[in-house]
């Protein structure tokens, strides 16, 4: 191995933490001194200290600077250990191989970074939902706030609650983070609970609506989120595997390469959001502009089908080992806009309720906030047929701060049955 | 069995761990029944079909050659040509002439009815078809010794690298490399495993990526844009076509020299030249050599005067087109390629310069690089660049006919493309969010079309841009390959 590229993989890192430890953390405050308040306010709500925001990047380049290095130095040593056991035809076989597995490794590594994910970060409204999550979960592990507040669910919660409204409500004492997906199914809370490790959230709020158990439409977490760990728990519960779903195949090559976990966040990087965004754009340009219409057309695929036990069975193991975890879970039984919940089958919305009633009265971690707490949306207050105007959002986002402050002030965990706001 | 499959990679694995076990005349007959598993795996009622004109073939070139009457070698040739282009127009042109011909007949008021077909276009019988057909011509023409072996000249037609979506290998070419002990070279392997990675790079990350901005741009009854916007979809269908075609000419060739066989180069940097005659000699250029070879030389080719020459431009490039599909736009297609070659030969011919080959070399001749590699930014480099620009967009329109003979079939296809033509010189509002990944693929495949000819030759590489080279080649598949085993846009023809 040439002595000059040994020398900079070894002198690089040597020289990137002696420059963090001397000076990181006096440069990350003098750059927040001088440039905090823009930096804040470009972060969107996302992180409020600017000096420990920089000082936590610069942290992160020194450890991706010595991750790469290394892992560059052990990819070209094992490579050549492989291939002088080949004909020098086919070293590059042995490089090839190693390089690729080193990239796999690599991005295991990196992905623990926020500097890592801010290479994908497209802008707002333009960022792919992984990257989205990983950031406002890595960040929100940096905030300092006592009470950390998780929201989540499908693009629903995202539009039910403003979070930056939310936290200027709360004030100092709370964080809320909006992970934004996943979330379009119940079962999509269970892949939450593993990413949870190590974050200090203490209550995580979900909005539920009949979309999240009576739907056919495929879970979206399932690619990126899926560990071959979960599976005995999934089929434990319930799930219908469809091990030929595209999905599936590649959650599962995912598990050995973590390639396959980054491929929207890279195509969207690489290719720009128009071809990624290109199959949703065809299917709008098919949407018809008429809700009444498009209600019609979406309705048939809201019933009681065969996959509903395991939705709800998982929302059950999620807020049970939310409970293990001393964390709180809001259920918020929220609706779709009435053009499209009038016209699925009526049993569907009573099923619901009563299932999130027997979830309130079995865990003691769970508060129940019914439809009747909630307020009522009108036609007049959605936008389509799912999300709510911003009117809407903003009465929401305020009944969430009041109910959030009514349990920070009574703290600690209720031992029997759950808490559920009905007013009758 | 599509080659960006798992099946397909499954059943590679197989054929190459009983190949490298056995001796030649096992390894012929194993690849003959590997061929034909692989061809009925579509659907095995195909193979009788492909038996048919194989054995029909030999058996007629057999006669060919054991015959020295004039008359009867002639007449022999004709049975077999007779037979092939019967075969050929039953079951991809009959329902086609049926219906013109009664609409050419309603349009004067008399009503004809023809009884319409309904069989499915066997895969690739274009290709075999043709393949089979110049080796009795060649044998006629005595170019070539018939083979006395049924089983080489079966595994000719049907070698199954090539047997849906060639390169159509001469006879001459192929022929040989079945009856000889075929030999492993090391440095033809490594060539190989490169030209199948490249393949796939060019396939499901090119190909299949932008094939969603031209099905787009071509699923509905009107084009999606209303402005300078379309020739967006036409780019993408530009690099689709080449990525999806060349990609298939990769692994064909790629898994072949696994094998120790060498199939012809098809593609060579078709978006890199200035005028159509160099088109046709980087683009299908085993078509196009079959195309001079065997119809526009025997039809006089430029011999015969400037009005004969013309005529046979456009009578080769018809058929061309014909070949492709039978549809109009198909036909228009190969006729707008026509028209650009007689231009230039026109243009050529006002300005006294000598008039280049209309179709290609000898396939596997090495053409010299277009002029781009000239230094860059002199003036020749810049007319050049200037030229190849213009070129690719007129051949981004004659791209527009040929995508319009796949719209559904309630489409106006004649509307379709003159509002869509309309739309091409109207004034953009703003880019489209969809240009910069059709930037991204579409440098991405100029840069392979650039570099051509080192790609053939990936075991000479310093062993730094081999490594790093597969290394992204594998990540670029991982991150961005679409892997939904779709067909090769070829295997229609």
């Amino acid at each position: 191995m040439n002595r000059i590229f040994r020398t900079v993989c070894v002198g690089l890192p040597l020289a990137a933490w002696a420059g963090y430890l001397a000076l990181g953390h006096s440069l990350a405050f003098w750059v927040a001194g001088k440039w905090g308040p823009k930096i804040v306010a470009a972060g969107d709500g996302k992180f409020s200290d600017a000096g420990t925001f920089i000082q936590a990047r610069l942290f992160e380049g020194a450890w991706l600077m010595t991750a790469t290095l290394g892992i560059l130095l052990v990819v070209v040593y094992l490579g050549g250990v492989w291939a002088r056991k080949l004909p020098e035809l086919w070293h590059w076989v042995s490089y090839s191989v190693c390089g690729f597995v080193g990239l796999n490794v690599w991005l295991k590594v990196a992905m623990t970074t926020v500097l890592f994910w801010g290479v994908f970060w497209n802008g707002k409204g333009t960022t792919d939902s992984l990257t989205q999550f990983n950031m406002k979960l890595l960040l929100m592990k940096e905030n300092s706030a006592p009470t950390q507040v998780i929201l989540a669910g499908s693009s629903q919660i995202h539009a039910q609650v403003d979070h930056r409204l939310l936290n200027e409500q709360l004030g100092k004492g709370f964080n809320c983070t909006d992970l934004g997906f996943p979330g379009n199914r119940a079962n999509d809370f269970l892949w939450l609970n593993r990413q949870l490790e190590g974050s200090r959230a203490s209550i995580i709020v979900c909005y539920v609506s009949e979309g999240s158990f009576f739907n056919d439409g495929l879970s979206i977490g399932v690619p990126v989120f899926l560990s071959m760990r979960d599976l005995p728990e999934f089929m434990r519960l319930g799930w219908r595997l469809d091990w030929d779903s595209k999905s599936m195949k590649y959650a599962i090559l995912a598990n050995f390469a973590p390639v396959f976990r980054m491929r929207d966040s890279v195509s969207q990087r690489v290719l720009g959001d128009g071809l990624n965004r290109l199959p949703q754009r065809r299917r709008d340009s098919t949407l018809a502009s008429d809700l009444i219409e498009r209600a019609n057309v979406a309705a048939p695929y809201y019933h009681f089908g065969p996959q509903v036990p395991f939705e709800m069975a998982a929302l059950d193991a999620f807020i049970a080992k939310c409970h293990s975890k001393n964390q709180r879970v809001v259920i918020c039984c929220g609706q779709m806009n009435p053009i499209l919940a009038s016209r699925i089958p009526a049993e569907l919305r009573p099923r619901m309720r009563d299932y999130l009633h027997q979830l309130a009265a079995k865990h003691s971690n769970m508060r129940l906030l019914d439809q009747d707490v909630l307020p009522l949306q009108t036609e007049a207050n959605y936008e389509d047929l799912t999300h709510v105007n911003r009117n809407a959002q903003i009465q929401f986002t305020k009944l969430i701060g009041v109910e959030l402050e009514k349990m920070a002030s009574s703290q600690g965990s209720p031992t029997a049955g759950g808490d559920v706001s009905i007013l009758r | 069995m599509v080659f960006n499959s798992l099946t397909f990679l499954i059943f590679l694995g197989c054929v190459l761990f009983l190949y490298y076990r056995l001796a030649h005349r096992g390894q012929n007959w194993m690849l003959l029944a590997a061929s034909y598993l692989f061809y009925g795996w579509w659907d095995y009622r195909f193979l009788g079909l492909l038996l048919f004109t194989t054995l029909f073939d030999y058996q007629c070139a057999l006669w060919i050659d054991q015959e020295n009457r004039a008359a009867r070698r002639k007449l022999l040739l004709a049975s077999s040509m007779t037979v092939n282009l019967g075969v050929l127009s039953i079951f991809k042109y009959f329902n086609f002439f049926a219906t013109s011909l009664q609409a050419a007949f309603g349009s004067m008021g008399i009503e004809l009815s023809f009884p319409m077909l309904h069989v499915v276009l066997p895969l690739g019988i274009s290709f075999y078809t043709f393949l089979s057909m110049s080796y009795t011509i060649d044998v006629y023409r005595k170019q070539l010794k018939a083979t006395r072996n049924p089983l080489e000249f079966m595994l000719y037609v049907a070698f199954f690298p090539h047997l849906v979506a060639g390169p159509i290998v001469r006879a001459s070419y192929l022929l040989p490399q079945c009856q000889k002990t075929r030999t492993i070279v090391s440095a033809e392997v490594a060539n190989g495993l490169w030209l199948i990675l490249m393949g796939l790079i060019k396939k499901v990350v090119i190909a299949d990526t932008l094939s969603q901005v031209a099905m787009w741009g071509f699923s509905g009854k009107t084009p999606p844009f209303e402005d300078a916007n379309s020739w967006l979809a036409l780019y993408a269908f530009a690099f689709q076509i080449y990525g999806d075609f060349s990609g298939y000419s990769d692994i064909a060739r790629g898994v072949s020299k696994l094998m120790g066989f060498e199939l012809v180069v098809n593609f060579r940097a078709p978006y890199l030249v200035a005028n159509a005659a160099a088109f046709w000699r980087h683009w299908h250029i085993s078509l196009s050599t079959w195309l001079r070879d065997y119809l526009y030389i025997p039809l006089g080719g430029n011999r015969k005067g400037p009005a004969r020459t013309y005529c046979n431009l456009m009578l080769t490039m018809f058929l061309g087109g014909l070949w492709h599909g039978a549809g109009a736009a198909y036909i228009v297609w190969g006729l707008y390629h026509g028209a650009l070659l007689a231009i230039q030969r026109g243009w050529n011919d006002l300005i006294g310069r000598s008039s280049t080959a209309v179709v290609a070399v000898d396939a596997r001749a090495i053409e010299p690089q277009p002029k781009l590699a000239t230094p860059m930014l002199s003036l020749a480099w810049l007319k050049e660049a200037l030229l190849v620009i213009v070129f690719f967009h007129l051949t981004c329109v004659g791209w527009l006919f040929f995508r319009s003979g796949a719209l559904p079939r309630d489409v106006n296809q004649l509307k379709f493309v003159t509002d869509y033509l309309r739309t091409m010189i109207v004034m953009p509002h703003g880019a489209d969010p969809i240009l910069p990944g059709i930037v991204v693929l579409g440098a991405l495949c100029l840069f392979f079309q650039w570099k051509h000819e080192a790609m053939d030759r990936f075991s000479k590489w310093p062993l730094f841009w081999q490594t790093t080279s597969v290394t992204f080649g594998m990540a670029a598949i991982a991150f961005l390959g679409v892997f939904e085993g779709s067909q090769f846009i070829y295997f229609q023809f």
